[in-house]
């Protein structure tokens, strides 16, 4: 699938973009601060109904366009692919509320409003739910934080995987968020058990919910993790000449969970386990155990590459999996999703980039930003669309 | 320092605070409302005002039931044409009024003022759940129907009562779930259509 048209109002620098992206490989180059990331942002936006960067949507709002202190933000995508075309249209609207003047005739501190942003989301002229349009628009982002995938947090492992899943399986998507808000009542249940204003009986049923939703992720979590191994093991095999050897590996918070099981079987281990750490439980006010506590590690001829790899070699790793991002999506849904890279290319060697460029290719359309053209190879620049981005503001050069 | 300025006069932006606080009403609406009431004859702003305070000075609640009514014991739990072996437990007072327009259930009600949710600070305790046990504990008893929200909140309530009702044999039930009347199988989200395929039963022309 294709992005055939972008359009902006007020988002992020952009008070107004009318965009029509090219089919193929797009690059966006301009200096720091002119807003190349902003349309990455915006794109995957309009994929996952989020900001990748910031969970202040406020923030995504340009409030120098308006006068009064109220002022929305809307991005619009016209997306073709082998189903037809689709228009989605996600709008913010918000209210400054650091402003000293109020459009009401109520003091600041009664008006509810302050600040909230709210959201509107739009599926061919359609009022839809965010869960509606998840995976509409498939993309991968492959940006700067990505590269440390092995190193940092297993949250960013976590997300890795959350992310790719959702956008193909809106069950998987459900699940998780039902499985989040299970995890917060019973955490607190916990710790009310703990101080003693609640019976440890009432534990039960946040359990069985909690095995019940926690269950189906990690069976899930399994077999994406089986597709993903293979697909990045390929990948990453001719990135590296055939010299390095990958495996991704599913660590389960259950640890006696493995790849042959079935539902059952997890839900059974699952259950054990929390009637084995019910006390330790109490005793932090937490949850232990579960797809929460999820991770993943990274084998590279059998070493763990987040612990002794060098830089280099994690940036690698990092990319095969993007890449396999990639792989996955296609083959699932049938069609290749919108890569984006944000600034990435640019990190990496002539080789590895030469080697990107080419795997690239045998995609669909492809976003890129880099403040340097020059460092770019003139055969990949010379095939590719080119946009110069200056103060919000979007040229082709 | 910006000075301490409302545009309205101070009764009229309070009043406005005052709407702006019930659900559902935003600061436009509360302003409406205000503005409306201005204009209007002075007996109908003090019906309104009357009509306020009647809802507080009047509602009491009914101590076998816990419903808010006007006299204890309140017309449902005095009534000798209701079924009193059948009690019907719901969340709020209104769900009393959904299930009464379907005409369709003679019998008690016992109302629980919420649902547990922890994250709320709301437990066991702080619902009229002692109420229904002490209800209970007469022995008139035989079915109590459970009809809490369908939702994470409202079955952990559903099940909490369970276990807490299974030593006083009296059979235990929760409303359907499925399909509404009048919809198209088409619109039915997945949760509801798979609860409506388990639920199935014998077809009774």
């Amino acid at each position: 699938m294709h992005l055939s048209k972008l359009s902006l109002t007020n988002f992020r620098n952009y008070q107004r973009l009318e965009w029509e992206p090219d089919r193929g490989i797009n690059i966006l180059f301009g200096d720091n601060g002119q807003g190349k990331t902003n349309l990455v942002e915006a794109i995957n936006f309009l994929s996952t109904t989020r900001s990748y960067r910031t969970s202040i949507e406020k923030e995504l709002i340009n409030w120098s366009a308006s006068h009064d202190d109220i002022s929305a933000a809307r991005v619009e995508g016209e997306v073709v692919g082998k189903k037809g075309k689709l228009r989605l249209e996600l709008a913010l609207m918000g209210r400054k509320s650091d402003s000293g003047k109020t459009s009401s005739l109520v003091k600041p501190e009664v008006d509810a409003l302050v600040g909230v942003v709210h959201k509107k989301i739009l599926l061919n002229g359609v009022p839809r739910r965010a869960m509606d349009v998840v995976g509409k628009v498939n993309t991968v982002l492959f940006a700067s934080h990505d590269i440390d995938v092995s190193s940092g947090a297993p949250s960013q492992r976590r997300r890795y995987l959350d992310v790719m899943e959702s956008q193909v399986n809106v069950e998987y998507l459900r699940a998780l968020a039902g499985y989040n808000r299970i995890l917060v009542q019973r955490n607190h249940l916990l710790r009310q058990i703990q101080e003693g204003h609640a019976n440890s009986f009432q534990l039960e049923f946040w359990n069985n919910e909690l095995v019940e939703k926690g269950s189906y992720l990690v069976e899930q979590r399994m077999a994406l993790i089986g597709n993903i191994c293979a697909l990045a093991a390929d990948i990453h095999r001719q990135l590296t000449s055939e010299k390095e050897n990958l495996i991704v590996l599913y660590l389960p918070s259950l640890k006696e969970v493995t790849a042959d099981m079935d539902r059952v079987s997890i839900k059974g281990n699952f259950s054990t386990r929390l009637e084995l750490l019910q006390k330790r439980e109490v005793a932090a006010g937490m949850s232990l155990v579960g797809p929460h506590r999820d991770d993943l590690t990274f084998l590279v001829n059998g070493v763990d590459i987040g612990i002794y790899g060098s830089r280099g070699q994690q940036r690698t790793v990092a990319l095969s999996l993007k890449l396999a991002e990639a792989g996955f999506l296609r083959q699932t849904v049938g069609e290749s999703p919108v890569v984006l890279l944000d600034d990435i290319l640019s990190e990496l060697d002539s080789k590895r980039r030469h080697l990107v460029i080419e795997t690239l290719r045998a995609y669909g359309q492809v976003v890129t930003t880099t403040t340097e053209l020059e460092s770019l190879e003139a055969a990949f620049v010379a095939g590719a669309k080119v946009f110069r981005v200056h103060e919000g503001t979007l040229t082709p050069a | 320092m910006e000075p301490d300025f409302t545009p309205a006069a101070e009764p009229v932006a309070r009043l406005i605070g005052e709407f702006n606080k019930l659900p559902g009403v935003g600061p436009k609406t509360a302003q409406r409302f205000t503005y409306f009431l201005l204009k209007q004859p002075e007996e109908e702003v003090r019906a309104l005002a009357e009509a306020l305070l009647a809802i507080k000075d009047s509602i009491i609640t009914c101590s076998s039931c816990q419903n808010l009514v006007e006299t204890d014991p309140c017309p449902f739990c005095s009534s000798s044409e209701r079924d009193s072996s059948r009690i019907c437990v719901v969340e709020e007072p209104m769900d009393i009024l959904a299930l009464e327009r379907s005409r369709g259930y003679k019998g008690l009600y016992h109302v629980l003022h919420g649902a547990i949710s922890p994250m709320d600070g709301i437990g066991p305790e702080e619902l009229k759940i002692k109420e229904l046990i002490q209800r209970l504990q007469k022995g008139e008893v035989e079915e109590v129907i459970l009809a809490t929200n369908p939702n994470l909140e409202g079955e952990a309530t559903a099940m909490y009562l369970y276990r807490l009702m299974t030593p006083f044999g009296v059979r235990v039930t929760r409303l359907a779930r499925g399909l509404p009347m009048g919809g198209d199988l088409e619109y039915a989200d997945e949760v509801t259509l798979m609860q409506a395929l388990e639920g199935r039963r014998q077809f009774q022309p």
